[in-house]
This record gives structure tokens, sequence and C-alpha cells, in this order.
């Protein structure tokens, strides 16, 4: 398997004034190709921060990040915008999306930054709905259909582009059961048919159950991390459920 | 920020509205204007620059003296770059950029220093626990086989136990805190236990032991205590003279409880003393009288007491050497259990 992500011993500070707080203490780790990784941990363990620095949002304090090879700790901060555009796709807890424009215009605009030509806009945005089956609410505006629809339209956004990367910032964190379901088998569907490589955090052992293999955070440092391999996805969400119950404090997320 | 220098800076920039100044000066002279006229432009031009330049030497002393101060407030100061907003003028945001780079190459190198370390200690830990298990193989056989010889083995057991030990509390001694464990013990208890595991040592220098037993007791590590009276008890039976001995008591010193270990040995050179704490010190002792002196027992003993909080000094006579341990006792502790 080809290694699209590689962190090597990522240390990240924050601080005001007076305290400095140890975000990320020493995180190495690596993704292959085509992998759906989750990544868990209770709040404050640092998921947020490991995955804004894998964005380029945020910068480490110290060591480095591959991806595909590209050292994106190194990247200047005039090539980061493009680069983040041209290799991320980015899904958020709260969408994203832009209320003034209508669900086809929000995934092609994605698209339009990128200069790809105007006469092949129409037909991408068209199979890639197909794809996640939002072809009907294609010429609605944002607030007239679901969250799961709309979270589903972000994840168009957010793969429309080919990216090398998919982040995926606790993408059912606002939704409600059956729209995080419907969102998580099309994440999957999305990992398995067109190979896309996903790093999604969440702190909901359900959701994680749909990734192949999970990290668990705590206190910055990389726990344990468990991996389906064979197992079907109930037997999976049990094994995660028992991480979660010998990290302690993990109950309160998943009860 | 020094104002002098940063005024001392603005010179260029004077100079050039000077010049301008003149050149204004002389064209509205030759238009045909009124001195007074000139004047009083020359005098508005003069009053806003100056002002200009007041505020914005009054800014940035205010930005870089905080700065300043913030970085003296922190503890690991090479965390500046970390902690400090991001500035908004074009030349510093290089400088920050450096410093962040700075910080973040020198935080790679200390992380991987710091990961090649605690693999190699823990491979010394690793090391040490399994080298015990043949020591005390071989102690066992030699105990079950009692003769002339194993006799004298067990002595050399003795002492490869010692070694081992003192490796692995030399690698552990910086991490003490991970392993403790503080509890009211009786000092006399240690004393035993310590001179029990150098039986066969003693036995052979013929050694005699004098304890002045007392009910002490102090708030301390057993283990880590042990050890040290261990590499103390060791030295004096290094440095004997003809027919050791070796005393131990106690004394009451205010709210100290002092553990006195003397013995009547060949004692410490007075300008050696001051030195035997240090790290590879062997001293005119540990040349001529003991080859095997590694300078490793005294240091690693001071260290130790260092970080348990326990006073150790010696002293020499000339005539043998007391070793004193101070355990502080808390009176309050004591009056609170009746």
């Amino acid at each position: 398997m080809n290694e699209i992500l590689k962190l090597d011993h990522i240390q990240k500070f924050y601080g005001n004034q007076v305290n400095i707080t140890k975000a990320i203490n020493d995180i190495s780790f690596s993704v292959g190709e085509g992998e759906f990784v989750g990544i868990m941990g209770a709040s404050g363990s640092g998921k947020t921060t490991l995955l804004n620095c894998i964005s380029t949002i945020d910068t480490v304090s110290a060591g480095h990040i591959y991806l595909d090879g590209t050292d994106v700790t190194e990247i200047r901060e005039k090539a980061l915008a493009r680069f983040r555009r041209e290799n991320l796709g980015f899904v958020f807890q709260d969408f994203n999306l832009l209320d003034t424009l209508t669900v086809s215009e929000n995934i092609a605009l994605a698209l339009t930054i990128n200069n790809v030509p105007a006469e092949q806009i129409d037909g991408k945005v068209r199979e890639m709905a197909g794809t996640l089956g939002i072809t009907d609410i294609l010429d609605k505006y944002p607030y007239q259909v679901s969250g799961g629809q709309k979270q589903r339209c972000a994840c168009a956004r957010a793969i429309i582009n080919r990216p090398r990367l998919i982040l995926a910032d606790e993408p059912t964190g606002a939704l409600d059961s059956h729209s995080s379901q419907m969102l998580l088998s099309t994440m999957q569907s999305i990992n398995e048919q067109l190979g896309a490589t996903i790093l999604m955090v969440t702190h909901d052992a359900f959701s994680a159950s749909y990734a192949g293999r999970i990290l668990f955070l705590r206190d910055g440092i990389i726990f344990t991390e468990v991996l389906k391999g064979r197992d079907s996805r109930k037997v999976f969400f049990e094994k995660i459920l028992d991480v979660l119950t010998m990290m302690g404090g993990g109950q309160t997320d998943v009860c | 920020m020094n104002g002098k220098a940063y005024w001392k800076q603005q010179i260029p920039l004077l100079f050039l509205h000077f010049l301008c100044m003149i050149a204004l000066a002389v064209f509205l002279w030759v238009n045909g204007n009124r001195p007074d006229s000139i004047f009083l432009v020359l005098a508005i031009w003069l009053l806003i620059i100056a002002a200009w330049l007041w505020k914005s030497y009054r800014n940035r002393k205010g930005i870089l003296d905080e700065l300043l101060c913030i970085t003296e407030q922190l503890d690991e100061r090479y965390l500046i770059a970390e902690v400090m907003d991001k500035p908004e003028r074009a030349d510093d945001r290089v400088y920050y950029q450096i410093l962040k780079m700075a910080g973040k190459s020198m935080l790679e190198q200390i992380g991987a220093v710091r990961r090649e370390r605690m693999e190699y200690k823990d491979n010394i830990e690793q090391w040490v626990h399994e080298i015990k298990t043949p020591i005390t193989a071989m102690r066992l056989l030699c105990e079950n086989h009692r003769y002339g010889l194993t006799k004298e083995l067990l002595v050399e057991l003795e002492k490869i136990n010692r070694f081992t030990e003192q490796a692995l509390y030399y690698a552990r001694s910086e991490h003490t805190e991970k392993d403790y464990s503080v509890r009211e013990i009786r000092l006399f208890d240690v004393v035993h236990q310590a001179i029990a595991e150098n039986k066969y040592m003693l036995l052979q220098n013929g050694v005699s032991i004098e304890l002045r037993e007392t009910n002490d007791t102090v708030y301390s590590d057993e283990k880590w205590v042990c050890f040290i009276l261990n590499q103390i008890i060791v030295n004096s039976v290094k440095y004997r003279t003809k027919q050791p001995i070796i005393k131990v008591y106690t004394m009451r010193q205010g709210s100290n409880v002092v553990l006195c270990i003397q013995d009547n040995g060949i004692g410490i050179d007075a300008g050696d003393l001051p030195r035997i704490f240090e790290k590879g010190f062997t001293g005119k002792n540990g040349r001529s009288a003991a080859q095997d002196a590694t300078g490793i027992g005294l240091y690693l003993c001071k260290r130790l007491c260092d970080k348990l909080d326990i006073g150790l000094c010696a002293d020499s006579t000339g005539q043998g050497t007391t070793l004193r341990l101070s355990f502080h006792v808390n009176d309050f502790i004591y009056q609170v259990q009746g």
C-alpha cells in the first residue's frame, strides 16, 4: 500500500502570555492510500489540533508532516492556500456551505476556484451528485434541504477535485442518527468505490466504526490503535467500545 | 527598546526631511512668498513629523517591551514563538518566521535526543532485570553447595549484584518520582536490611558492626534509602583499616533525624572532602587504597538524596569517616497522630 500521509514525531504547543500547554506530545503514524482512518479521543486529547496541523490550518511546533512526499510543515505561507486547494478536501461539522448559492453551485465552486474549464463543470457536478444521491436537490438552496443532505453536499464539494486526502472534523456532529448513518455509508462508499483516503476525527464510537482503522488519542499521544481487519462493523464497534472503556472517561461520549 | 538607538536609526529620515524643508523653503522664497508664511509651513511640517515619530516610538516600545516581558516570564523561553502573537509589520514577520523555524528545528533535535535517551535507559533497565535472574540462580546454587570456593563466590556475587543495582539506579535516578513509595519507615529496619544485603562482604573482611538502636521513624522511600546505605557501607569496607568497625546511630537535630554511619577507616583527605560527591571523582584514596574506585557510588547517593530531600554530608578527621543522612521530620504529623 502506498503511503500517502506520514506524521513524524509531531509536537504542538499552545499558549497565552503565561501558560503553555502541550496539545500534542509526540505523535507519529502514517496513512496508506485508500485508507479510512478514524481519530478518537476525549475532548482535549488533541484530535482537532492534530487535524488542523495536517490540514495546514495550524502550524506544528516540531516534527514533519509528509503528504505524498511533500513536507507540509515547510511550505511557505503564500503557497499554502494553493496546496490545500489542490491536495486536501474538507468536511466540517457545520457544513460551511454558502447559503446564497444553490447546492450545485456550491459544489461547482470548488471546481471554479481550481480553474476547471466551464464546459466540464456541469458534467462533473452531476456525476458526483449521482454518486452521493443528491441529484434531485441540486437546484435547491442549502437552507431548503436537510442537514444530512447538506453534509453530503459538503462531501461532494470536498471530493470533486479528487484531493489526495479528505479531512473530516466531526462530520456527524450536527446530524441526527439517521442522517449520520446515511452520511457515514456515503463516506464509506466514497472510500471503497472512489478509493479516496479519508481521515476522520470523531468522538462517537458509532461513527468511528465505519472506518477501517482507529487511532485513540489521549493527552497528546497515541494511546493505542485498533484495526477493523475482516471483522464486521458490529464486532469492530464492540472493540472500539472496549478500548474506550479501558481508556476511561470515554464512556460518557458513547452513551 | 533603547530610545537612543532608535532615534539614531531615524537620523537618515530626519536628514531627508531637513533637505526637503530647505528645498521647499527655497522654492517658496523664489516664488515670492513672505518669510513668515514660509516659517509657518516649515513649523507645521516639523510638528507633524515630530508627532509621528514620537507616536511610532511609543507604539513600538510598547509592543517590544511587552514581548520582552512575556519572554522573561516563560519557563521554557525557547517556546516564545509559540506563545507570541503574530506580528503585524512586514519585517517583524520575517523575524517571527525565523524564530519559529529555529524553535521548530530545536524542538525536533531535543525530541530526537530525548527519545534516544529513553530508549537507552529502557534498554539498560531491561538488561538489569534480565541479568538478575542468573545472579539469583548462581547465589542459590552456591548457598546449596557450601564449601570454601562457593563462599568466596558468594562474596563476588554480592559485588556483581551491587554493581548491576548501581547501573539500574543510575539509569533511574533522574526519574525517581515515578518510583516513590513514601511511607513511615523505621530507620534501623532499613539499616538491618542494608547490612543483610552485604553480609558476605562484611563477614569476609571481619567487620564488626555496632548499632545503637533507636525507634526513630522518618517518612521516606525504603528502597532508595537502602540503596544509599548500601553504597556507604561498601565504601566503609573498601577504605578500611585493620579491625574495621562500623557504628550506626541516630541523633535529633532540631526538626531533623540524623542517621550517622561512622567507620574507623583510612579517612578522607581534607583536600578531597569537598569533592567526594562529584561524579567520577576518586581522589587520593581511590588511587592508592582501592583500585576499583569508580567515583560513581557517592555521586549517586548525593543525587538520590537531593531528589528525596535528604541531607547528606561527610566529615573525616583523618581517622575514620562519618556520613550523616539527615531526614526532615515534620513534627506536625506527630502532633496530629498523637
